[in-house]
């Protein structure tokens, strides 16, 4: 007898998704992450506009990644005009990447996430019962959200960042209370990471997953880059931006609007989890202890460690942008303008690491700095296929068939993966009469 | 207490949707918007625009509603009343609808529940890729705007 499981609408994630499951015999016959959200076909929007409006536009893609969207198109436009920015911009706009990584692991571990393993529908109704802890997931988004408003000029998509560098420099006074907030921070990651750690286990399949991440030249960063490493039973290849589509081998699928990703023939893991499995060595001491605290072990098989990977990053990322900001307010800003930008005939293909992982821009200009091309891959697109892979895992190793309680164990594997299906729509939708 | 703030709430790549992103534009060049009225271009997160909103005299959320058989009429909520008639049930934009992420805010901080939160919602038939408004919505500016400037003037 076959028992189908359907979740329509898969409440706190991004964008309208669903997941179908088939049982037959207490074993997986058919898993379907479904993507309902209508084609975006953004791509279409840039095509033949000027190259200093193409950033603009495209962070316009998500409200939660702007600065994902807007770094990585000013990153390709620059490459395809053979454009090299000031090390400076490159610092901001890691303090930027920073800011938007903060935010968004914040509402994601406290109003997304954590509503799960504390049996409760939604943040709302956690807030009722756990006010301190939704409060405290709260001041940390601000925090990010502060980053980005001081260094990007809006806490939601930035306009001083622009092609070259930065149109508009943050003032001493701005850094000076950035600092001041992110050394509050710190003590808000002890809180935070002891209250992930107090959350129930959560192990629902184990698999030899494939992990795919940026590799980060200096340290521990979401931004500068341009080869992606990919982790394979043990095994490490890379593979040059320029080269994205071997990595990417999309395809279509017939459930699902969003294109399906396969490596060598086998789905893969982009994210948190993946960025801390491909460079453990770049965490602070503090991070690398925040993974000892949550029984993070790398290599992990379980998806559902991603939720304790953003954790680490949170750590991670608000000491590391604290010492960035000392880095500034002792040395320095240089009163530089952005480098002049002539825009011509070329290709560039930029990866940076987005919140929720790999994301790629890659441009074609015509002879008029025009764009002819455009391709976006944002890391939801790419973790499509490892998603299905995990849920159908989760089905067939789950020894308990009960279906209400494997419902819930499949919603839990979707969310940590932090689906961003689209920011783009956000409707109000009327109550239906009753 | 800070000035009236009014939060442009859409996504202005997703054509009617991005309504309240495209009325602030307008509002910006307005002579008629209020003294003492600030305006923030919200995009779909309400709750990054949560440091902004503290200590407002009041707040004036602009989104749009998917109501097809009503499309370009207004209609205005009030926080006091409970956004009666609205569906605070669904949870996505990555987050939370901006009724759920109002309602989040003021459970966290004190501060933001004695601010009168006004919701004027634009009604609209759809959601597609565009940066342009409909014709419809287009034609109707003018008397969207004057609904709005009206609503934006009363206390």
């Amino acid at each position: 007898m076959s028992t189908r499981i359907t979740v329509e609408h898969l409440a706190r994630v991004e964008g309208h998704g669903g997941i179908t499951v088939e049982l037959d015999g207490g074993r997986a016959a058919t898993v379907r992450f479904d993507i309902f959200e209508g084609a975006r076909l953004l791509e279409g929007l840039v095509r033949g506009r000027c190259a200093e409006d193409i950033s603009q536009i495209l962070s316009r893609i998500c409200a939660i990644c702007s600065v994902s969207h807007s770094l990585t198109s000013l990153k390709a436009t620059e490459l395809a005009f053979e454009v090299q920015v000031s090390p400076q911009t490159d610092l901001l706009r890691d303090l930027l990447y920073r800011g938007e990584t903060i935010q968004s692991h914040a509402l994601h571990l406290f109003c997304l996430a954590a509503p799960d393993y504390l049996e409760y529908p939604s943040a709302i109704a956690l807030a009722a019962d756990h006010p301190d802890a939704v409060r405290l997931g709260l001041r940390l988004k601000k925090l990010g959200n502060s980053m980005q408003e001081v260094i990007g000029g809006r806490a939601v998509h930035p306009v001083n960042a622009v092609l070259g560098g930065f149109g508009k420099l943050p003032s001493e006074d701005q850094l000076i209370a950035l600092r001041t907030g992110l050394l509050q921070a710190v003590g808000d990651c002890d809180a935070m990471i002891a209250l992930i750690a107090s959350l129930p286990a959560a192990d629902f399949c184990r698999s030899d997953t494939v992990f795919a991440a940026m590799r980060s030249p200096g340290d521990y960063g979401y931004y500068l880059g341009d080869e992606v490493v990919v982790l394979s039973n043990g095994t490490r290849e890379t593979v040059p931006a320029a080269g994205y589509r071997s990595l990417t081998g999309e395809r279509a699928v017939p459930h699902s609007h969003a294109k399906h990703s396969m490596f060598n023939g086998k789905p893969f893991m982009v994210g948190a989890l993946a960025r801390v499995m491909s460079n453990p060595e770049g965490l602070t001491p503090r991070a690398a202890e925040a993974m000892r605290k949550l029984g993070l072990t790398l290599p992990s098989g379980n998806p559902m460690d991603n939720n304790k990977a953003q954790a680490v990053e949170l750590v991670q990322d608000v000491e590391y942008s604290l010492g960035i900001v000392e880095r500034l307010l002792r040395d320095g800003l240089a009163q530089e303008r952005p480098v002049e930008v002539r825009p011509r005939a070329g290709v560039g293909t930029a990866i940076t690491e987005a919140p929720r992982g790999l994301l790629i821009h890659s441009y074609t200009y015509d002879d008029e700095g025009k764009i002819a091309a455009a391709d976006v891959i944002t890391p939801t697109a790419l973790n499509a296929a490892s998603i299905e892979n995990h849920l159908r895992l989760a089905v067939d190793q789950s020894p308990d068939p009960d279906v209400p309680a494997l419902r819930k164990k499949l919603e839990m594997i979707a969310r940590a993966y932090d689906p961003c299906i689209s920011c783009s729509v956000h409707l109000i939708q009327k109550l239906h009469a009753t | 207490m800070k000035p009236n703030l009014v939060i442009g709430l859409g996504n202005p790549l997703m054509g009617d949707e991005g309504i309240g992103w495209h009325i602030l534009d307008r509002l910006a060049a307005d002579p008629r918007l209020p003294q003492d009225t600030e305006l923030l271009w919200g995009s779909t997160d309400l709750l990054a625009c949560a440091g902004q909103m503290e200590g407002r005299r009041r707040i004036v959320l602009i989104d749009a509603m998917l109501d097809p058989s009503h499309a370009g009429s207004v209609a205005v909520y009030s926080d006091r009343d409970g956004f009666p008639h609205l569906d605070e049930g669904q949870e996505h934009a990555h987050q939370l609808s901006a009724v759920q992420a109002l309602r989040l805010l003021q459970s966290c901080s004190p501060g933001l529940r004695t601010v009168p939160v006004t919701l004027i919602a634009i009604a609209i038939d759809g959601a597609s890729v565009t940066m342009e408004l409909s014709p419809a919505l287009s034609a109707g500016m003018p008397e969207l705007l004057d609904r709005i400037l009206r609503e934006l003037a009363a206390e």
